[in-house]
């Protein structure tokens, strides 16, 4: 600490007394802070590595299935056997009446482990077919749905909290009535109408063409009735940012308007839309499991974590791992995300007020 | 304060039929099924099936069914295609199960929302603050669905407690302690997930409060540490809480509640609108989209008069 | 004279059907008991003109009776047709195209009306007024069809039916001789109503009775109650009066929720199937209370014969040798099934079992190999619900191995029978299944199987089989009334072709359902009737 002097205090003197002991004062950027702070928090790049190992295994699932498993994920093994510990086991329990006499059957079989040499790691489901597999390529597809639809969703909710923030008027008018529609219907139930009825036959108006059984369906129809929820905040920082004056500095300078919503605005809101997208990839992925679970998100013979848990619903008693597993790899991915968002914004702005409302 | 409530009502009945005639296009224009084919069954004759065309209306052009489907829901005369039951009776018949749904749920994630948000704000940085982050972060990453599937294994089934009931709802008054019994799980299972939402969003608000400036006065002035956060800290923060607890409310009596109901089977609106929607059978859609927005937009309208009674620096504008 | 007699194999987890059999059919000696509780599905209507659910028609088979009925008493006799408000079996002209039935005396409704000869027309007309899905079947009743007919014009009245208040009697014409004509008078749709009943459904304003029981209040998707007919004095001694007092049931349409309400006892009776998760605790900790029995369906992929790849036979040869149909009754059925490569269910007559496509992966792939289509993509559709949708995607996985691209479509069972009758939809394979609607093969083949009959929507032939030969006999043997071993051998004949000789369709099993009762009821008087199932009307208690 300098000692204390009977001069006036200015930054010029403040330079010098650091430079004296310090060194120059160095500006640092605040996404170099933000990536120091991020550094130290352990917790948060863990999860992040859990995110990144899930994910990496998910886009391993070919390699799995062709090489330990042994199976596609549609493949059907009903009325097989395989070989556990050197015995013929039958996939799927045999039922029926042998003799006059019924026995229960369809019971498939439990999570071997290691003990039938990669295949069924986690057992079968009521149609013979690996489980872990399915756990694989159907948390492709989850993540697929999950990332893109946030993408799209972000991207969009972008461009139009710029239109409205920035243009206010009558533009921002029918852009937020637009906001207040979507978030007027009860989104779960708007999610599943869509879903549902584009289940049946897809979507061909208006030039485009997407086929009934496509991932786009569940992906655009997410990212649709969230759009209000991203678009909503950032649009109201968009309005307290245009205030400031180096906006106006930048429209004083003759800069268009395009130009100064992508250079002056969109950088001063990247640190929440970093954020917003981290977190806003979490509630995807699991308004997709929801959706896919009432039958209006992936359709069959696809799987993604959430048509397993509903498939694994009808067998609870007689085959519960059917439904635990990929609820706790739900649970596993959205933790992750959850936690390295949470970080990514004590990062950022260690007062932020970045919150997603629901 | 009239204007500005007339101003409100307006859009929301304006909200309300864009809501409905957008809903009714998607059933419409998108997917499949002529209802009366559907009604008239398997071993239907031509003459049947263009009999009840004609009695439903049904090659009358988009927009005039539209405003006949809305004047027999609003009298209370419209009929499932799936089911021949009465939509508005079905609906009537689902809102004591959802409403002891959701409000038996709102008061458990309400308060320990509060509870958990005020402790971790306090213990700030501590062990307890770290462990009810965990936990509040789990609990918001949990799909709500597979949790009551897990409950209902765990806790109803035997494996290990056959404690509580398997799903299904028992009138308020047919049996209150069943009531009370079957709804145990259900209120749990739909809490979770707020609480550690709630909790953190108090505990983010509160350690925003404390550093303003008037509570530092307060803390000068010799008021007591709990008397300052009673008084002026939490109030304070509460007031995003109620607002948010406003729409969220809403959001769940309106259909968030669609998954605990459905795995629960208690028969209430959501459950009952998820089965329309996977049926495709377009009236009761309509009358559950009506009765689910109507909430959402009438409690929207609410808050926003609470929320600038409670703040007078927020002015209706 | 008509004779049939449905050699009808019953197996049941033990027991093979009712203790002593009376005259009358009930096997508990005439005990009565207060209060039967029953946990049912929900029926569509509870009005005899508009039900088609075997929901709605078990519970009322006690409540609303027509000229004909069935024998109530256990095993094939029960497939037997009795008089019931017609005091003996009709008259019926050399021809088959009149019949004569005259009513039993002093017939009343449970209102004290009485029952007139002129309520059968005015039923029969009522049906045509509100759009029953029965009135296909009174199609040859002479003044029906054709652009003149009642069942086009709605007014006036039916011509082929001339009926005497006084005399009691009631003459029907046809139009043409049909062999099922007797079968279609003992539907629900022909059972009597009071003339003056509105012409709309009454599902809620209870048409009164001419049964031993009368229906006292019916609350949509809640629940229904049924009580003894004040009014009915025995007035049919061909059926049992009843041993309920008074039925009460609830109406729970999750099978896992009526089953907890057998077990936890609020309940007697679990209309529903056990689901197959719970089967395995049923059959152990509840094996008394149990009784499985396989009534007349079939369960069948149908193959689209006329556009590729299965307008080739040995395409749909291969599909027939790719499928291990006991896999099937395992895994998605839960073993509550028996495989079958016959399209008329085992009990009938005129079943012949079908031996001829044991499972052989590597034969179906040659046979694709043969056919030339291997490769093709292929649109298969079923519902959503289980167990159709693990049959359907056990086929599309099949149907990979052995070389095809099979595509899924997987839709609501509200839209599901339409979307695959329409041939714009151009279904390639799919689920489908048939329940009797009555003990005859012209219910199966000609509704199902005539090509003759395929239509461009609406089609109950999703297949479109169409075997010029097959369709002529089937024309043919519509005629005949009586059905006599060489009848029977010719039936046989057309299953035989149209399952193995043309290979159209890929029948697999038939399903087999559950009774699950509560330690209340007395299980030595359970009898099940092939047309009636559980017989709740001759149950006792202990």
């Amino acid at each position: 600490m300098a000692t204390e002097s009977t001069t006036d205090f200015t930054l010029d003197t403040a330079a010098e007394l650091a430079s004296e002991e310090h060194g120059a004062i160095e500006g640092k950027s605040p996404w170099l802070l933000a990536w120091r702070r991020l550094r130290r928090n352990y917790v948060a790049l863990g999860f992040l590595l859990l995110f990144v190992a899930i994910v990496v295994m998910c886009a391993l699932a070919p390699v799995y299935a062709s090489q330990i498993a042994g199976t596609g994920p549609n493949e059907v093994h009903l009325g097989e056997t395989f070989t556990r510990d050197g015995e013929q086991i039958p996939v799927v329990s045999k039922g029926g009446f042998v003799n006059g006499k019924f026995v229960a059957g369809g019971i498939p079989v439990g999570p071997q482990l290691w003990h039938a040499g990669g295949k069924y790691v986690f057992g079968a489901d009521n149609l013979g077919r690996d489980v872990a597999v399915r756990l694989l390529y159907g948390g492709i597809n989850s993540l697929k749905i999950g990332i893109g639809s946030a993408l799209i969703c972000t991207i969009f909710a972008i461009l139009f909290a710029l239109l409205a923030g920035y243009y206010g008027g009558s533009v921002g008018w029918i852009i937020s009535r637009f906001f207040d529609l979507i978030w007027a219907f009860p989104v779960l139930l708007l999610a599943i109408a869509l879903g549902t009825a584009l289940s049946i036959n897809g979507f061909h108006h208006f030039g485009i063409n997407i086929e009934a059984g496509s991932l786009w369906i569940p992906t655009l129809v997410i990212s649709f009735v969230l759009i209000p929820y991203v678009g909503r905040p950032l649009r109201g920082q968009i309005l307290s940012l245009r205030e400031k004056e180096f906006i106006e500095a930048a429209t004083a300078q003759g800069a268009s308007p395009f130009r100064v919503m992508l250079s002056e605005l969109t950088p001063n809101i990247a640190s929440s839309v970093l954020v917003f997208f981290t977190l806003i990839i979490a509630s995807n992925i699991l308004t997709e499991a929801g959706l896919s679970f009432l039958g209006a998100g992936v359709q069959a013979p696809n799987a993604s974590w959430g048509t397993l848990i509903a498939d694994g619903q009808d067998r609870i008693v007689t085959a519960p791992w059917l439904a635990i597993i990929p609820g706790i790899a739900i649970v596993l991915t959205v933790l992750s995300l959850n936690v390295f968002g949470d970080g990514l914004r004590d990062a950022l702005d260690p007062r932020s007020k970045v919150r997603i409302e629901r | 304060m009239i204007a500005f409530l007339a101003r409100r009502l307006i859009g929301a009945v304006l909200v309300l039929i864009a809501v409905s005639f957008i809903t009714y296009l998607i059933f419409i224009k998108i997917p499949g099924g002529d209802p009366a084919q559907r009604i008239a069954g398997r071993t239907a004759t031509d003459a049947n099936i263009a009999d009840i065309r004609a009695k439903l209306h049904l090659d009358d052009p988009f927009y005039a069914q539209y405003w006949g489907m809305m004047q027999s829901l609003f009298n209370g005369s419209l009929k499932s295609y799936a089911s021949q039951l009465n939509v508005v009776n079905e609906i009537k018949k689902g809102i004591p199960a959802t409403l002891s749904l959701c409000i038996g749920a709102g008061i458990i994630w309400l308060s320990f929302g509060i509870l958990v948000g005020v402790i971790s704000a306090v213990t700030a940085g501590r062990a307890s603050d770290r462990l009810i982050t965990v936990f509040a972060l789990i609990g918001i990453s949990m799909p709500v669905f597979w949790l009551g599937l897990i409950a209902r294994y765990f806790f109803a089934q035997g494996h290990p407690f056959a404690l509580l009931p398997d799903g299904e709802y028992v009138p308020l008054t047919t049996n209150p302690w069943q009531w009370f019994v079957h709804l145990l799980m259900p209120w749990w299972v739909l809490a979770v997930l707020f609480i550690g939402f709630y909790g953190r969003v108090l505990r983010s608000n509160i350690l925003d409060t404390i550093n303003e400036d008037y509570v530092r006065t307060a803390k000068a002035k010799g008021l007591s540490r709990n008397t300052v956060l009673a008084k002026h800290v939490l109030r304070n923060s509460m007031i995003p809480i109620v607002t948010l607890f406003g729409l969220d409310f809403a959001a769940v009596v309106g259909g968030s509640a669609i998954l605990t109901e459905t795995v629960f089977n208690l028969h209430g609106v959501g459950q009952y609108a998820a089965e329309s929607t996977q049926n495709l059978d377009l009236p009761p859609i309509m009358g559950v989209t009506i009765y689910a927005t109507f909430f959402i937009v009438f409690f929207s309208v609410l808050v926003d008069v609470l929320y600038a009674w409670l703040d007078p620096r927020i002015r209706p504008t | 004279m008509l004779t049939l007699v449905a050699a009808f194999a019953l197996v049941a987890g033990g027991c093979g059907g009712g203790g002593n059999k009376s005259s009358s059919g009930g096997s508990n000696g005439g005990k009565t008991y207060p209060l039967l509780r029953v946990s049912w599905d929900a029926p569509d209507y509870m009005d005899p003109g508009l039900y088609y659910t075997v929901a709605a028609y078990q519970a009322t088979n006690y409540v609303w009776e027509g000229l004909l009925g069935y024998k109530h008493t256990s095993g094939p006799a029960s497939a037997e047709l009795v008089p019931y408000l017609a005091e003996k079996m009709p008259t019926v002209s050399a021809d088959g195209m009149n019949l004569k039935f005259t009513l039993r005396k002093n017939l009343k409704y449970s209102n004290g009306t009485d029952v007139k000869a002129s309520d059968f027309r005015y039923t029969i007309e009522r049906d045509f007024k509100i759009d029953s899905p029965g009135v296909g079947f009174f199609s040859a009743i002479k003044g029906v069809s054709g652009p003149n007919g009642f069942a086009t014009t709605k007014k006036g009245h039916i011509s082929g039916i001339i009926t005497d208040d006084a005399a009691r009697t009631i003459e029907i014409q046809l139009d043409h001789p049909e062999g099922d004509i007797l079968y279609i008078l003992a539907l629900e749709f022909a059972h009597f109503v009071p003339t003056g009943t509105p012409a709309s459904d009454q599902s809620t304003h209870p048409i009164p009775s001419t049964g031993p029981y009368m229906l006292q209040d019916y609350v949509p998707n809640r629940s229904f109650t049924l009580v003894r007919n004040p009014n009915y004095n025995n007035q049919i001694p061909t059926m049992p009066s009843g041993a309920p007092d008074k039925v009460v049931g609830k109406i729970i349409t999750d099978p896992v929720a009526s089953y907890q309400s057998v077990v936890s006892g609020q309940s007697d009776y679990d209309y529903n199937q056990v689901p197959n998760d719970r089967l395995p605790e049923a059959q152990s900790k509840y094996k008394d209370q149990l009784r499985i029995y396989t009534n007349a369906n079939t369960w069948y992929y149908f193959l689209n014969n006329k556009i590729p790849p299965f307008n080739n036979i040995k395409a749909r040869q291969a599909v027939n040798y790719a499928i291990d149909r006991q896999a099937i009754v395992s895994g998605p059925f839960g073993g509550l099934g028996r495989p079958t490569e016959n399209f008329l269910p085992p009990g009938y007559p005129q079943y012949k079992k079908i031996t001829d496509f044991t499972f052989d992966l590597a034969k179906a792939k040659q046979l694709v190999q043969q056919s030339g289509t291997a490769g093709q993509t292929v649109d298969v559709y079923g519902t959503n619900e289980e167990p159709a949708k693990g049959s359907i995607e056990y086929l599309a996985g099949q149907l990979t191995k052995i070389g095809y691209k099979p595509k899924l479509h997987l839709l609501s069972h509200g839209v599901y029978f339409q979307t695959i009758g329409n041939q714009a939809t151009k279904a390639q394979a799919g689920h489908t299944d048939w329940y009797q609607d009555y003990p005859h093969p012209l219910d199966w083949f000609d509704v199902l199987l005539n090509g003759n009959r395929i239509t461009q929507t609406h089609n109950n032939n999703p297949g479109n089989v169409d075997v010029p030969s097959v369709n002529k006999e089937i024309d043919a043997l519509k005629k005949i009334t009586e059905l006599t071993p060489a009848v029977n051998d010719r039936w046989a004949k057309v299953d035989r072709d149209l399952m193995v000789t043309y290979a159209t369709t890929v029948p697999y099993l038939n399903r087999s359902s559950t009774d699950f009762f509560s330690t209340k009821m007395d299980m030595s008087c359970y009898t099940f009737s092939v047309v009636l199932y559980w017989d709740w009307g001759v149950s006792c208690q202990k």
